[in-house]
């Protein structure tokens, strides 16, 4: 077993750091706003995190600057676009996206240009990021449930009817954009604590698509959808080695089979497959959370 | 300065070519199709495919990227935005579905053109000779001149279709209401297929002249485009043709006056501050009208 860890290190580091990453853009989808703002995020969070430490912080304050950097643009991408929504939101925060691309790309006196940062001190331990997830995971389950909880799914169900019920429509948009913003950062952040390198390739589109695609695959509607999607997208090239060039071909028909076929992911086909076996005693899990 | 104006004359049309069938698609149809940059790239890639094996003449060539791009944009709507669009339960469901299915398709053709590229960039062999032209000591080459021509003539002629025609007035009523517009004879479905497939047929054709333009292409280079194609839907307004179009053609402006007079770096940020302003002052876009009446 121990070995086993020891072989798969680097491969399970990937599988915590993109799980919060999809769950950054998974808390936003969530709650019906459209804002893929995680995936430019995630990159500002790395840059911030990786010139921070090489001007000799520690890497919990790194670590803080980045994530607060995150929070301010985020805060103020969302209430820049609080006016739109749904198609237009989504492709104004993909402009986001890019953009910030686009600008590290060209600030080359900071963030190295096209070559990107390399030889950054690695300061995260595998136990750190352990650590890091669990509580990002411990966090988001208390937020789903609860009165926090009931508020976004009214959110995402009828925005009106959500206002009228005393949910506060726009606070809780800055809110959710926010705090999906800071996951995206600190995803990037460890990512660049940990693998020592970040160049602006591992941004933009591509991020997007993979980031998306963890969170449908494995399912929209919790953070579990967005953590089992990154664990399955991370070990697909390593099942398929022989296949690697054929990765995005996999896994972008797995993602368009998975939206046409089975819309709430691998979880919820999972949830639909424990509801045709015979019945147990007592209601089923998916009777008690959707009722 | 003269020079300036034709570089962004020519860069305009590309952009509005590029941008064309995504507004349409957007107002029609109510899809964002983020696969829009893989029926670019299909068109320069099936060019590739067919000029390495025979050599066809480029008047040949270009009906035949036309049909590959709106076979495969005929192929999306099959196998993935008609399927959601039967299954899901609201509007704003099958807009997320069809969006998060159209970046698994942008996958897929990427993956196969970076097989076929080899992660190279690509040049099409032998189909078109660059040929520079001296007019009053300005050059123009004759793949820029046929770049406008077809910017400028397919723009205007989609937008007059729409406006004028039968057909393109049944168009603007399935934009205006999709469920009431099959009250009147129309067969809703059938146009929204026919507009997708028409913006596959321009961004294959867009994207075989911009890999002559360029005189290579690699998997990735429909990407790019993707952002100034955002601004020009985004500014002219989702579903205006002309808005598209001249919203287009200000950007390529305004981007080719920073690089020769200006700071070039600036150049990509002026895209984001045009998609950010706008949606804030006028989130309809410049020549845009109001949801219920896009297109």
């Amino acid at each position: 077993m121990m070995d086993w860890f020891a072989d798969n290190e680097t491969l399970l580091q990937q599988i915590g750091v993109f799980a919060i990453a999809a769950a950054s853009l998974q808390v936003a989808l969530r709650a019906g706003v459209f804002s893929l703002v995680g995936a430019g995020t995630w990159m500002i969070g790395a840059y911030a995190a990786a010139i921070a430490l090489d001007d000799g912080m520690p890497p919990f304050v790194a670590l803080l600057i980045a994530l607060a950097l995150a929070a301010l643009v985020s805060l103020a991408l969302s209430l820049l676009t609080i006016r739109i929504d749904g198609l237009t939101l989504a492709m104004a925060t993909i402009a986001f996206d890019l953009i910030v691309v686009v600008v590290i790309r060209n600030w080359e006196s900071l963030t190295g240009g096209a070559l990107g940062l390399y030889a950054i001190p690695v300061s995260v331990s595998s136990t750190g990021l352990a650590v890091i997830v669990v509580a990002v995971a411990v966090v988001l389950m208390l937020v789903e449930r609860g009165r926090q909880g009931r508020a976004v799914v009214a959110l995402r169900e009828d925005v009106q009817a959500a206002a009228a019920v005393g949910v506060p429509v726009p606070l809780a948009r800055h809110l959710v954009t926010t705090v999906s913003g800071v996951l995206g950062a600190l995803s990037g952040a460890i990512y660049a604590m940990m693998f020592n390198a970040i160049a602006p390739d591992q941004g933009g589109f591509h991020l997007v698509t993979l980031l998306l695609s963890m969170v449908v695959i494995g399912g929209i509607d919790s953070w579990r959808g967005a953590y089992v999607g990154a664990a399955l997208l991370m070990f697909l090239p390593e099942i398929s080695r022989t296949f690697n060039e054929w990765n995005g071909l996999i896994y972008g028909a797995l993602m368009v089979l998975v939206v046409v076929w089975a819309p709430e992911g691998v979880l919820g086909g999972l949830r639909k497959v424990r509801e045709l076996l015979p019945r147990r005693a007592g209601p089923s899990r998916a009777e008690a959370s959707s009722s | 300065m003269t020079q300036q104006l034709i570089n962004a004359i020519v860069l305009g049309s590309l952009y509005s070519l590029f941008s064309l069938g995504l507004t349409l698609v957007w107002g029609v149809a109510n899809v964002l199709n983020l696969a829009h940059g893989a029926l670019f790239l299909s068109g320069a890639l099936a060019a590739f495919v067919v000029a390495e094996a025979v050599a066809v003449p480029f008047v040949v060539m270009l009906p035949l990227v036309a049909l590959v791009g709106a076979g495969l944009a005929a192929l999306m709507d099959v196998v993935a935005f008609r399927p959601i669009a039967r299954r899901a339960a609201t509007e704003s469901r099958r807009e997320m579905a069809v969006l998060l299915a159209s970046l698994g398709l942008a996958a897929v053709v990427t993956n196969v053109a970076e097989v076929v590229t080899e992660h190279q960039i690509k040049r099409i062999p032998g189909l078109l000779d660059v040929e520079s032209y001296k007019v009053a000591g300005l050059t123009v080459t004759n793949v820029q001149l046929m770049i406008v021509a077809l910017g400028i003539g397919l723009t205007v002629a989609v937008s007059l279709w729409v406006k004028r025609s039968s057909s393109g007035r049944a168009l603007r009523a399935v934009a205006y209401d999709p469920r009431i517009a099959p009250l009147f004879g129309i067969n809703s479905s059938r146009l929204s297929r026919g507009t997708i497939m028409l913006s596959g047929a321009v961004a294959g054709i867009a994207g075989l002249l911009l890999a002559i333009h360029l005189s290579g292409f690699d998997a990735n280079f429909g990407e790019s485009l993707l952002l100034k194609a955002f601004v020009a839907v985004i500014v002219g307004g989702i579903g205006s043709v002309i808005g598209t179009a001249v919203a287009a053609y200000g950007l390529a402006l305004i981007e080719t006056m920073l690089v020769a007079y200006g700071p070039a770096d600036a150049r990509d940020a002026v895209a984001f501050g045009l998609i950010m302003l706008v949606l804030i002052l006028r989130p309809q876009g410049l020549l845009g009208v109001k949801t219920s009446e896009r297109a």
